[in-house]
């Protein structure tokens, strides 16, 4: 990982999609993937390639944390960095997402200015957490 | 997949996403007027019947995507309004006699949003 350049996103509401791409693509200047629903993100993301995936957590059919679980299982994507997002998140909840695998969370509402830098810091912190660990 | 466009036009485009967002809001005001209505004259208790039930988790679900996507638009108060009355239903505190009234404020602020948005942003 040399540097953070693509981003697959799995959102279901189009007005937060929108935003999403407005905040990765236009201010940030990342490469997206934009996935409608879990299972859309499972299909593309070989194909795709991603340095990072940011996912929501309550989407329906397969949630965000069951992607990441299912990605936690591949060896090739097993420590690919994972951000969930979450509209509804506790400190417990906030914890517990993190212990099952998660780079970071992100609440909803974010400010689209400051995400792409946020991701940028999580990555970051995945890759000097890979590195460490080699 | 989106190509990442030049960092160029950001202010308009957001200021269209956000007239996008805005005029989207009589749609979404009439989900969660309907889902009220289809909660039933208790309105949206937990122990309710399967329909009730199904009405008051539709309830929830668009008070979560409101709240979600609200405060990233700028809608801050909006946003936390919605997010208020979510937490109160999935607490089972739908009996709160003042639920009936913070809920036709949240509608009346979508409302108000929604006439204010400029009608400009068809594109977005």
């Amino acid at each position: 990982m040399t540097s953070l350049r693509k981003i697959l996103c799995a959102e279901d509401d189009p007005d937060i999609r929108l935003i999403l791409e407005f905040s990765l693509a236009q201010i940030g200047g990342y490469e997206l993937c934009m996935c409608e629903d879990g299972a859309v993100a499972l299909d593309r993301i070989d194909a795709f390639e991603p340095d990072l995936v940011l996912l929501d957590v309550m989407m329906p059919g397969i949630s965000g944390p069951q992607v990441m679980q299912a990605l936690r299982k591949r060896p090739p994507l097993r420590h690919l960095p994972v951000v969930l997002m979450s509209a509804r998140a506790l400190p417990n909840e906030i914890e517990a997402l993190l212990e099952h695998g998660a780079t970071g969370v992100i609440v909803k509402p974010f400010d689209p200015v400051k995400l792409p830098e946020n991701l940028k810091i999580y990555w970051e912190y995945a890759r000097d957490r890979a590195a460490g660990s080699d | 997949v989106t190509a990442p466009p030049a960092p160029t036009d950001a202010a308009a485009r957001w200021a269209a996403l956000r007239a996008r967002f805005a005029q989207g809001l009589q749609a979404r005001r009439a989900e969660i007027q309907q889902a009220w209505t289809d909660c039933g004259d208790a309105g949206p208790r937990p122990d309710g019947g399967a329909g009730a039930q199904a009405a008051r988790q539709s309830l929830v679900d668009a008070l979560h995507r409101l709240a979600g996507a609200a405060g990233a638009y700028g809608m801050a108060d909006l946003g936390e309004q919605a997010r208020a009355l979510e937490e109160r239903l999935r607490q089972g505190l739908a009996g709160s006699p003042a639920l009936a009234d913070d809920l036709d404020r949240l509608l009346r602020a979508m409302a108000r949003e929604a006439a204010s948005a400029p009608r400009q942003a068809d594109d977005a």
